[in-house]
């Protein structure tokens, strides 16, 4: 079970405007349930490691397979959502309803099932179809649009859900509702969130995959990066701002050893280390 | 600059500060009816003085992008006026000047490239602005050095990263020479690195004495502002210093803002009764009011 990448490599694409990085055998395994963190700077190859794993880029070496199926065989075929960064820009449809149904329309159901799976995945992104069904999908804020090209990927019902920066851009209530449906459709499946950002999906990941020039430099639980902040330096990335505040009390003498990246459990862990010093 | 100036600022009384601000006396601006999900703007008053930095702060569709739209006559009030050192942005003819004296950087790069090659899209402006080649090849010399991308000159801006790009923009609108840099959310879209640089800029410009308003959600990049203000559903809800938003912090949620990360852990440490002194905001000061 699962979806898989395995030791996939890509060779740096450098014509055109759509260049993405290079990748090298790199590895990812998502089991249905779990949320897998992909974080690396703008060039690390996140990207490139999505487009593999959704089976829009054919890699040059190593396989992915959902469920067992190679990706691009008729087996895995919907197993696999993509959003894409900056995923509204694609909207294009009259109304919101459309828009949605579009994709399962182009999967070959009919023309009926297509809608009701469309106001079923509006739902899912806290959208009422009947109030926003027959807007236009130009005249949303920032972060209902953002929720509307989220469930346009819902509404074909893939198995495996992979999300490329989904806050970037968004206030804070935008963010918020994004994280509460990225918890939401783990619960339904597996989901890879690639984001720049670590904070944001930090204490929900059950796994951070950490990207530096296409290779894996760090691959296991949010927890061990707690323990080890300069991991984020090492990768050349720069580490969460509170993780940063944790390694300057280390520079101090103190060990901190907060449970998560929340602000509570980091003021706790402050407190427990001695506090002021 | 006291209270005084700061509330000079805000009403433009006093001929002397008249003239020579970024000034919205009043403003009320609506979309369309079939707009529905822009909201409108409601008796906006705000100013930006030379060489000061003003933070406009406000949640997704709060009209912000509106009032950015409005400084430079890409839309015009339905009441009130909007002038730039004494130009209304209603008079046609001088809209060339305006425009001269107002760059505007929006927050998605890719948007406003327009040329193959970095040089070339810095001197876009300037050429159409008709100069001789020396003076463009001065202009974008200076702007490129201003934003740190000298040796950038034949790039091409497709292969530039975020920060970069964002570089770039400012560049193009510096090449203009404009009195006011206008930022529209320029680091949103931007990894942390990227949104170091472009704030690194930011600064920058600022202590070199080019006026900014920088609209952003985003309170973590505005921490250098002068003055905020905070724009809730097309109406001015703050103004003032930024410490005293941040005194605020319980307010911020309801207009769709949040204190950054480390403001966050400060309040954690607030309520477990470790004090830190005043709000700490990024990392090295909150180490420094932690351990000294």
């Amino acid at each position: 079970m699962g979806l898989r990448v395995d030791a996939a490599s890509f060779a740096f694409d450098t014509g055109g405007p759509t260049a993405l990085s290079a990748l090298e055998a790199v590895s990812l395994s998502l089991e249905p349930g779990r949320l897998v963190l992909v974080v690396g700077e703008t060039g690390s190859g996140k990207s490139t490691l999505l487009r593999v794993a959704a089976g829009l880029l054919k890699p040059a070496s190593g396989t992915v397979t959902a469920d067992g199926e190679p990706l691009g065989g008729r087996g895995a075929r919907g197993a696999v959502g993509l959003v894409f960064q900056d995923a509204e820009s694609q909207l294009f449809a009259e109304t919101v309803l459309q828009d949605v149904a579009f994709g399962p329309a182009n999967l070959g159901l009919s023309a009926d099932t297509a809608r009701e799976q469309a106001g079923l995945a509006l739902e899912r992104v806290g959208l009422d179809p009947v109030a926003y069904g027959g807007r236009s999908p130009f005249h949303l804020s920032g972060g209902e649009a953002r929720r509307v090209a989220i469930a346009g990927v819902l509404a074909m019902r893939p198995r495996y859900l992979l999300f490329d920066e989904p806050t970037a851009g968004l206030d804070a209530r935008g963010r918020r509702a994004v994280r509460e449906i990225v918890a939401a459709e783990r619960q339904r499946g597996g989901v890879v969130v690639v984001s720049h950002s670590a904070e944001e999906f930090f204490d929900d990941a059950d796994e951070v995959l950490m990207l530096s020039d296409g290779r894996t430099v760090f691959d296991g639980a949010p927890r061990e990066l707690l323990a080890a902040p300069d991991a984020f330096e090492a990768a050349g990335l720069r580490a969460p701002e509170v993780l940063r505040v944790i390694e300057l009390g280390r520079k101090h003498g103190l060990v901190i050893r907060p449970a998560s990246l929340g602000s509570e459990a980091v003021a706790e862990a402050i407190e427990a280390a001695g506090g002021r010093s | 600059m006291g209270a005084q100036r700061q509330r000079d600022a805000r009403t433009g009384s006093g001929p002397a500060v008249r003239s020579a601000l970024i000034r919205f006396d009043h403003i009320t601006f609506a979309y369309r009816a079939d707009d529905a999900g822009r909201p409108p703007l409601r008796d906006v008053t705000l100013a930006v003085e030379p060489g000061r930095h003003v933070a406009v702060l406000g949640a997704n569709g709060c009209g912000k992008s509106t009032l950015v739209r409005l400084v430079n006559g890409m839309l015009l009030p339905r009441s009130g006026e909007v002038t730039v050192d004494g130009i209304d942005t209603r008079d046609e003819t001088r809209s060339l000047e305006l425009r001269q004296r107002v760059g505007i950087v929006f927050q998605r790069p890719d948007d406003q490239i327009v040329a193959t090659s970095v040089e070339d899209d810095v001197a876009f402006g300037p050429e159409n602005l008709g100069l001789p080649r020396e003076e463009i090849r001065a202009r974008v010399d200076e702007a490129l050095a201003a934003v740190g991308m000298a040796g950038f000159e034949q790039r091409e801006p497709h292969t530039l990263s975020g920060g970069q790009k964002q570089r770039l923009a400012i560049a193009g609108a510096l090449a203009m020479r404009p009195a006011y840099l206008v930022l529209d959310e320029p680091t949103s879209m931007l990894d942390p690195a990227g949104r170091q640089e472009v704030l690194g800029i930011v600064r920058r410009l600022h202590a070199g004495g080019t006026g900014i308003l920088h609209v952003t959600h985003d309170l973590g990049a505005v921490l250098g502002a002068d003055e905020a203000f905070v724009l809730d559903a097309g109406e001015i809800a703050f103004s003032g210093v930024l410490a005293h938003l941040l005194e605020a912090h319980e307010r911020l949620d309801g207009w769709g803002l949040e204190l950054p990360p480390v403001g966050r852990l400060a309040l954690a440490l607030a309520a477990l009764g470790v004090p830190i002194g005043s709000p700490q905001l990024d990392p090295e000061s909150m180490a420094v009011a932690l351990w000294g």
